[in-house]
């Protein structure tokens, strides 16, 4: 949670913008990353987290504090953005290659050509997850959220993610061990 | 197996996006205007409890005021009971009604017509003198 966060949430609130500034800067990362290891496509992920941020932006006066870090809201304004982005794509990228996009995202030298592999790898596995699975192994394991964010911004129980996490865990181990 | 999968997990974290997409983004973003707050009709929690509780007490008192009348056989209350009343009950009783009105008129017309010939008597007593 950033610094200061509720006092520039209230400024921002009254339409100043160089407060949502702070906020925007310290969240972009994460929801690009969010949206980027879902959708897998970098042109994509941009669209949609400046999607994000723009509805966060335009209807923040509607934002109300529930005692859970701002990026909670931001996560379900990705998330419905990502399933409406489904809806109305039925295309999905082709994962036969290497995927170019992570090898410019990571920017890495040749040493590292099997870390970016291993990331391809597991980045195809968890596109073969369900949307929820996603959810939890990205807010977990990636973004390193607690449970109890993760139980809000799904509006589940901390039981309920746990199982998620237990259940992702399990079928990526299986869609890796399959692919090898 | 799970420690490496987690490690690699962790490792995405290396994604982050170009800062010319930051760039523009923020650019367009503070372009643009903030909607209006949403109009909320919201009753608070201990609103909202009160008047649940109200209408389930006025619920069981209305139970209980009616099981109790059920109780005592005070079914003759009931308003039900006026669609019982037969065409020919009505009948009589519009008869009656009538009829006490009628009587009533002509004890009146009665009462009249002997006042008026008093005081005609007594006029025609006033004129002989």
């Amino acid at each position: 949670m950033l610094d200061g966060e509720l006092n520039l949430i209230r400024e921002a609130q009254k339409g100043k913008k160089e407060a949502f500034g702070p906020l925007y800067d310290h969240y972009v990362a994460p929801i690009y990353r969010f949206v980027y290891v879902k959708v897998t496509d970098k042109e994509e992920a941009e669209d949609l987290t400046h999607e994000v941020f723009l509805s966060a932006w335009q209807n923040l006066k509607g934002y109300k504090h529930q005692g859970f870090p701002f990026s909670s809201w931001l996560y379900q304004i990705a998330r419905n953005k990502v399933i409406d982005h489904y809806r109305t794509k039925k295309t999905h990228t082709s994962f036969e290659n290497v995927d170019e996009d992570l090898l410019s995202i990571v920017g890495v030298v040749e040493n590292d050509l099997e870390k970016v592999l291993a990331l391809d790898k597991v980045k195809e596995a968890i596109a073969q997850l369900n949307q929820e699975q996603q959810d939890v192994i990205i807010m977990k394991f990636i973004e390193d959220l607690s449970n109890e964010e993760i139980a809000n911004t799904m509006s589940k129980t901390e039981g309920a993610v746990r199982l998620l996490q237990h259940r992702a865990i399990n079928n990526l181990k299986e869609i890796l061990w399959k692919n090898d | 197996m799970e420690e490496r999968l987690i490690k690699v997990l962790k490792s995405l974290k290396l994604v982050s996006p170009d800062d010319g997409f930051i760039h523009r983004s923020r650019q367009i973003l503070f372009a643009s205007e903030q909607k209006p707050a949403p109009a909320r009709f919201v009753f608070s929690f201990s609103e909202s409890f009160r008047l649940a509780a109200a209408l389930a007490m006025a619920s069981i008192l209305l139970f209980i005021a009616l099981g109790g009348l059920s109780y005592l056989h005070l079914g003759n209350l009931s308003p039900s009971l006026l669609t019982k009343a037969g065409g020919e009950n009505l009948k009589s009783e519009m008869e009656n009604l009538n009829f006490q009105i009628q009587l009533g008129q002509a004890k009146y017309d009665l009462g009249n017509e002997k006042s008026v010939g008093l005081d005609i008597d007594e006029l025609l007593k006033n004129l002989s003198l």
